[in-house]
């Protein structure tokens, strides 16, 4: 096949690695800089957990009184509620802003208008996205990490206990599958009209699934198995029973890992595939923008 | 009514579905959550917390583990049959449910007992208990159905909520009787086990989550409807088309309110089903009362969204944030949720006890669940009809003449259509 | 002007739109042809104007062209590089504007705007660093250019957003309707700019609905209508295509009956309405001589009770050429017959 037009240059676009680094760089310093723009937007993520897990604390105390330790002990393995809680909330800041920053992604950037932009440029997708997905990796662990901090002063809990580093591993590797997850996800979004309703609903669907509050155990059986195939479950009782008491669903912290693992090596594909298939049908149908 | 109105929303289903779902999935976490807060049952550990009386001996022997009670079983003398006595006479130990600090029982009450009881094979008895304890009818005994005992190892199970027939629960068992009828002279019956089950049937809590969810429910699509959607005609340009009109703008909103009313009723209605099941029945007392209740709370929520509406044609783009942080505000601090004292007394006593909507919650789900000790948390019933009452007149037509007020303003400024 | 070789070679493309509609229950599918088998040259240093009506298919041509859009089937060649092949260099060779003020990110600056979209496209940090001083200079955004773009006036967005379409200073350049939400000056400014950045060598693909403007401005045009390019030539060639003296306007208010019985008059080929406010009409007459037709058109409009405001012959318009072509008038929205998907911009 032979070009059947003149070649002049590439303007000033100069493909190199360094540029490559440069697109996803630029593009993850862009997405700060938008949400400091937006007032509070990063304090919310913060504060939010502490919110969420006070509301539980101050519940079970109110309820049970003098015996809350014992009885959440006998419900869960660990009297430490407040904690339990506290990594419950923290960790669904983590999957909800994943969500919302990956899932959502595409979607924002056709209802702003920039998505035509961004794909009219010859920047490769992946860099992008590289971009999009370090922003919401930093956030959401930061978001993690500070929720943990101020809830642990606020509710006077000991953070430094258990296995820190299974837990912080636990965390690590749960966010990788939550990646894939956010993709096939806004895949689905791209299909809906009203879809931040419907990622707002989902958010909550899945603090409930994950057992935020509450251990799976007190589903029955066929809510506990859908509440096992999603992967923020086991991240959440991976964290649990490194710092507390809590038993892992398979007995030992390496079998839990690996299950997490899994999610983490076969998740991203599919969700990856997911997001490809979905760009094509876009470009097939409506055309990039359009929504 | 608008039917336009009513289609439109069935239209974007998701839309209005969204909020009910995060609030609705939000109640059932914390329900679940007091579920890991709250034993399923109490097992007399020792009984030696217990005295005996009647023909029961303390306990004397160990089979196995654990400590039983030997009983003789009648007929003995001129007795039909022979009666046991358990007084639980320690509180520390009592048969009670989970209390808070103020020794109030929000969650669970028992539903049943379980009594094991072990006997040479071949020994048969009918056997029945009778029951003293807190119901909020102190000093009645309620007695129970006759289960029949064969001999052996067997557990039997006692479900107070055929006591008498009456759909009831009890709070706390202060003495307990195990009667032996038609059983074989002198036999001895060794009592091995009592189970209090505490199940979450008939929950008290269930109730002030629920119903306390349905008023959230109306304060946040009113707050949403009435407060925001000015703000948003203001956006999409509709508002000053809307002012040309010679229609009354303010029945426009008005029937759109209804639109809404009508669905949350439908779904609230699914709702407080669904909760129902998976608590096993809602308490359920005095529903026109409580209607009124709900009718003024709401009155005054409109009042309220009036002023928000007021506020929004102001302070524009800060409007959704604001909605937001109402929602939230209210949430919280009415203790939609939960019941007040969940929250820290500083808490209440500041900033809870200043906001009427507060009164509206307390009274609305008090009623409801039959104003059991310690409900209304606020203030007395009557007290808090007084401020609820007020609520619903004074609020929608303050709330109104601010709107008016800012609507003037906005009209005379010429700001009506700019974002 | 030396317009020898093609920078831009069109082969064959076609793009069918699939949309399920939702009738009566039913969900059926609807095929639209936004693009029959569209071929064209665009010359390397040309300006190159695209009209017809909002939903004609210039959009859906222009989208294509970019990538953004994938063809049903049929080919494209931009600047050497095949565009199903080699996408990413494709996109290197054109800068463009698209979504007019939209596509730019409102809480970033015009200066952190411009500097995304150039990391985007490659652009070295300190050549960016230049390149956007220049275009700060060049287009006179200094006033504006750090503050968020949230602030800007629709004028002020849209200029940034033809600053962005230069960052990169690729040799095709892609402008859909980039005057639209502009003042009178500020257009002119733009059009002055395009016809500077067409002398460095710059080849130009402009999309507007206003004629006259394309007139100006354009090297050649194409009319695009109903998915087909009806007409392709410098607009002068095009305007000579049909007769001088050819073209009669009448304003006022016509009934419907007098427009048919217009029509029915001999040596008349169409009327059509090009314009419609308040109860007046623009009516546009398009005959084979208009001064032997007037007064027959005067006596039928009296017949008929018209109120006549303004009658005359006109000069002929790149409207006329597609009045004279399609019997359509090209303010008449052609979404309907198209795509709703499609709406020109």
């Amino acid at each position: 096949m032979t070009a059947k037009t003149v070649h002049k240059n590439l303007g000033l676009s100069e493909m190199s690695w360094r540029s490559s680094l440069g697109v996803t760089k630029t593009v993850l310093i862009a997405r700060f800089k938008i949400v400091l723009r937006y007032k509070g937007a990063i304090v919310f993520d913060m504060i939010l957990p502490v919110i969420l897990a006070a509301l539980p604390i101050l519940l079970g105390v109110a309820i049970a009184g003098q015996a809350a330790a014992q009885n959440f002990e006998d419900a869960t393995g660990t009297e430490n509620y407040k904690l339990y809680m506290l990594i419950g909330a923290s960790t669904f800041i983590v999957v909800t802003l994943m969500l919302w920053l990956v899932g959502y992604w595409i979607r924002r950037e056709m209802e702003t208008g920039t998505l035509e932009s961004v794909y009219a440029s010859p920047a490769k997708r992946v860099e992008v996205l590289s971009g999009v997905t370090l922003y919401a990796l930093i956030r959401s662990l930061m978001a993690f990490a500070f929720a943990m901090v101020v809830g642990s002063f606020i509710f006077q809990v000991d953070l430094f206990q258990g296995e820190m580093a299974l837990a912080l591993a636990f965390v690590v590797i749960g966010i990788i599958p939550l990646w894939g997850i956010s993709f096939a996800f806004g895949a689905l979004i791209l299909k809906v009209k009203e879809a931040d309703s419907l990622i707002q609903v989902m958010q909550w669907v899945v603090a409930f699934f994950m057992g935020i509050f509450f251990p799976i155990t007190v589903f029955p059986p066929f809510l506990r198995y859908v509440a096992l195939s999603f992967p923020p479950t086991w991240m959440t009782n991976g964290v649990r029973a490194s710092l507390l008491d809590v038993a892992y669903f398979f007995g030992t912290w390496y079998l839990d890992l690996a299950v997490l693992l899994a999610f983490a090596a076969v998740l991203p594909l599919v969700g990856y595939t997911v997001f490809l298939r979905t760009e094509r049908r876009i470009k097939k149908n409506e055309g990039v923008g359009q929504f | 009514m608008s039917k336009k109105t009513i289609v439109e929303f069935s239209r974007y289903p998701l839309s209005f579905g969204a909020i009910f779902l995060q609030i609705f999935l939000m109640v059932l976490m914390f329900m679940f959550a007091v579920f890991a807060f709250s034993s399923p049952t109490q097992a007399l550990d020792s009984f030696e917390d217990a005295s005996l009386s009647g023909w029961a001996e303390n306990p004397l022997s160990h089979v196995g583990e654990g400590e039983f009670y030997r009983v003789l079983t009648g007929p003995y003398g001129d007795e039909p049959s022979m009666v046991t006595f358990l007084n639980l006479t320690d509180p520390a130990h009592s048969y009670g449910v989970e209390k808070n600090p103020e020794g109030v029982s929000d969650w669970s009450a028992f539903k049943q007992i379980q009594i094991g009881l072990y006997s040479s094979s071949g020994t048969t008895a009918d056997v029945s208990i009778q029951l003293k304890g807190d119901s909020g009818e102190n000093g009645t005994w309620w007695e129970s159905d006759i289960v029949g005992f064969g001999g052996g190892q067997d557990t039997l199970v006692f479900n107070i909520t055929d006591f008498g027939g009456e759909n009831r629960t009890l709070e706390s068992v202060d003495s307990l009787s195990i009667r032996f009828q038609n059983a074989d002279n002198g036999t001895i019956v060794y009592v091995t086990q009592i189970d209090m089950v505490l199940t979450p049937q008939g929950a008290r809590l269930a109730g002030v989550m629920m119903y306390g969810f349905v008023i959230f429910i109306f304060l946040s699509f009113i707050l949403w409807e009435v407060g925001f959607s000015i703000r948003e005609e203001q956006f999409r340009g509709t508002l000053e088309s809307l002012y040309l009109s010679p229609a009354n703008k303010f029945s426009n909103l008005i029937s759109r309110v209804f639109a809404i009313f009508m669905w949350i009723t439908v779904i609230a209605s699914i709702a407080l089903v669904v909760v129902s099941n998976i608590a096993g029945g809602l308490p359920l007392n005095n529903v026109a009362l409580a209607f009124l209740i709900l009718f003024l709370t709401v009155s005054g929520i409109l009042g309220m969204a009036f002023f928000v509406a007021g506020l929004t044609i102001r302070i524009k783009e800060s409007a959704a944030l604001l909605v937001n942080f109402l929602q939230f505000f209210f949430m919280i601090f009415c203790a939609a949720f939960f019941p007040f004292r969940a929250l820290p007394s500083v808490v209440v006593d500041y900033v809870s006890r200043w906001i009427p909507v507060s009164y509206g919650v307390d009274a609305f789900r008090s009623v409801l669940i039959g104003l059991p000790k310690g409900y209304p948390e606020l203030l007395p019933f009557e007290a808090e009809m007084v401020v609820v009452v007020l609520f619903g007149i004074l609020s929608p037509l303050l709330g109104y003449l601010y709107y008016r007020h800012s609507e003037k303003k906005a009209r005379t400024q010429g700001t009506l259509s700019e974002y | 002007m030396t317009m020898s070789e093609p920078i831009i070679a069109i082969e064959n493309i076609s793009k069918t739109f699939t949309s399920k509609e939702r009738g009566k229950g039913r969900k059926r599918k609807k095929k639209v042809e936004a693009l029959k088998d569209v071929s064209l040259e665009i010359f390397d240093g040309e300006v190159f104007g695209l009209l017809g009506p909002n939903g004609a298919g210039k959009t859906t041509l222009i989208k294509c062209l970019t990538t953004l859009l994938l063809p049903t089937s049929g080919t494209a060649w931009i600047n050497g590089f095949n565009l199903q092949k080699e996408e990413n260099k494709v996109r290197a060779s054109i800068g463009c504007m698209l979504m007019g003020e939209r596509g730019l990110y409102w809480k970033l600056t015009g200066r952190e705007n411009l500097d995304y979209f150039g990391a985007l496209y490659y652009i070295p940090k300190n050549v960016r660093r230049e390149r956007i001083d220049y275009l700060v200079d060049l287009l006179e955004l200094s006033d504006f250019v750090d503050r968020t773009v949230e602030t800007y006036s629709s004028g002020q967005k849209m200029i940034l957003a033809f600053a962005k379409s230069l960052i990169n200073d690729a040799p095709i350049l892609f402008l859909d309707e980039p005057t639209v939400t502009m003042d009178v000056h500020a257009a002119r400014n733009l059009r002055s700019i395009v016809r500077n950045l067409n002398k460095e060598g710059h080849t130009i693909i402009y999309t507007t609905h206003l004629m006259a403007e394309a007139d100006e401005l354009c090297d050649r045009v194409a009319i695009i209508d109903r998915g087909e390019i009806i007409a392709l030539g410098p607009p002068s060639e095009l305007k000579s295509s049909i007769p001088q003296e050819s073209v009669v306007d009448v304003e006022g208010v016509i009934p419907e009956s007098a427009r048919n019985r217009i029509v029915e008059i001999p040596g008349i080929r169409t009327a059509v309405v090009k314009d419609e406010t308040n109860g007046k009409t623009m009516l546009g007459i398009i005959c084979d001589n208009s001064r032997r037709v007037l007064p027959k058109i005067i006596d039928v409009l009296v017949e008929e009770d018209a109120i006549i405001e303004y009658i005359s012959p006109q000069e002929v318009t790149l409207e006329d050429v597609f009045i004279a072509k399609t019997g359509r008038s090209l303010s008449i929205d052609t979404r309907e017959i198209v795509t709703p998907k499609d709406a020109g911009k």
